[in-house]
């Protein structure tokens, strides 16, 4: 490469910038579309509790910045850039949330200017990651592509437990405001919760398994046998979808008044995407 | 393999000053949005929903007579599902009764809507008010 004059270099980046920005816009758009529609969704950013929704805020600021090291709407070197990048992303999920729901008259001036943080902020946690996520959902530079494919590939054990943290938030967020989840679990006896938990736990090998046996993954080493596996990935994984299943469910505030089985129910219904998204995401993301 | 490199290498370069302040603004936006939430959260009083109706207009329709209103809910909890019951009175006795369901009142907001009368309101002396809730 011939060295060029600064100011085309910059100029170059800052263009390079900009399709990676409607990139991001894309993403956030494209992954947080069916919560911007969904009623829930609305009516929670007006009333759900400011100290959980704060919490869930930050929570996505350590998720970004993981996310923008795998799998970023353009390639990051070092620390600082993943965190510059988490907080273009957050602008992105901001701005498109703020702006569908002004659109969709879910926020006007009837409102006071605390509901209307709170319903902004609400979904635009999830536009944000999908600002992030903007590189695997619309996969179209080749060089950020391979790179984050690279370092998914490589990931060590750490690094694969946060990408079935992400597969799990991923998938689960998009049902979880929704009332048919409680729904559902009102629905089920005893006997239907447990035969989906072992159905979850049952998806998430066959996925685990498929990954690992077609090649796609060198950090789940070839020769080791299917219980190492079951126990070391399959387990502990349904635990990450446990956790980040309840974790979501009682940010919504969806399991207030619950008694305790019923909350494990409502977990365990969450759980399935959940459980989907946390043992495909090396296939989905 | 050797392009890659040299598309991280373009990246090492220290990142566009766009990128700079669309980060800053995030910053801002998130700092403002988890400060505001906390301070809701922290100072949210559990006092109950507090509902009044005002009457904005009445006019006469196709189907009668027409009163819009507002519902105004001035405390910081949100009620769902909110009956109201609009009363037409002569002499203090009511003479014809309509009832409504509003899905939501936020905390701190106003909602509008409508009862339809087939008397004419402005003949009468109109009582609107809430008469129940949900929470949500």
């Amino acid at each position: 490469m011939t060295p060029s004059p600064e100011t085309a270099d910059r100029r170059g980046d800052s263009r390079q910038f900009f399709v990676s920005l409607a990139r991001a816009f894309g993403g956030a758009i494209l992954f947080s579309f069916p919560i911007l529609m969904t009623m829930e969704m609305w009516s929670l950013g007006g009333h759900m509790d400011g100290v959980r929704l704060a919490l869930f805020i930050l929570l996505s600021i350590p998720l970004l910045i993981g996310l923008s090291y795998y799998d970023g709407f353009e390639i990051t070197s070092g620390l600082l850039d993943d965190v510059i990048d988490s907080f273009v992303a957050l602008t992105v999920g901001f701005v498109s949330a703020a702006t569908l729901l002004f659109l969709f008259n879910v926020i006007n001036s009837s409102h006071s200017i605390d509901q209307i943080v709170g319903k902004i902020s609400v979904q635009a946690i999830p536009a944000s990651i999908g600002a992030m996520l903007a590189q695997s959902l619309l996969a179209i530079d080749k060089g950020t592509e391979d790179t984050a494919e690279n370092r998914k590939r490589t990931a060590n054990y750490a690094g694969q437990l946060f990408l079935m943290v992400v597969g799990a938030v991923f998938l689960s967020l998009s049902v979880a405001p929704t009332e048919e989840i409680i729904l559902i679990s009102f629905q089920m006896s005893v006997w239907h919760t447990i035969g989906l938990a072992l159905l979850s736990l049952f998806i998430m090998h066959g996925f685990i398994y498929s990954v690992e046996s077609s090649g796609h993954d060198n950090a789940i080493s070839n020769d080791s046998p299917m219980w190492s596996i079951f126990l070391r990935y399959t387990i502990v994984g349904y635990a990450i979808v446990i956790l980040i299943s309840f974790y979501i469910l009682w940010t919504f505030h969806s399991l207030d008044g619950l008694g305790f089985v019923e909350q494990v129910r409502a977990v365990i219904v969450l759980g399935v995407p959940a459980a989907i998204g946390a043992s495909a995401s090396r296939l989905i993301l | 393999m050797a392009k890659e490199e040299e598309n991280e290498n373009e990246q090492q370069a220290s990142p566009p000053i766009w990128e700079w302040i669309l980060a800053v603004t995030g910053l801002v936006i998130v700092c403002v949005a988890i400060g505001m939430t906390l301070y809701r959260g922290v100072t949210q009083d559990s006092s109950p929903p507090n509902l009044k109706v005002i009457v904005k207009a009445v006019s006469q329709k196709d189907q009668g007579f027409l009163v819009e209103f507002d519902l105004i809910n001035s405390a910081n909890r949100t009620a769902s599902t909110i009956n109201v019951e609009g009363r037409l009175k002569m002499n203090g006795e009511a003479v014809e009764t309509r009832t409504m369901t509003m899905a939501y009142a936020p905390s701190n907001s106003t909602r509008s809507g409508g009862l339809i009368f087939s008397r004419d309101p402005r003949l009468y002396e109109v009582e609107i008010g809430a008469v129940g809730f949900e929470n949500p």
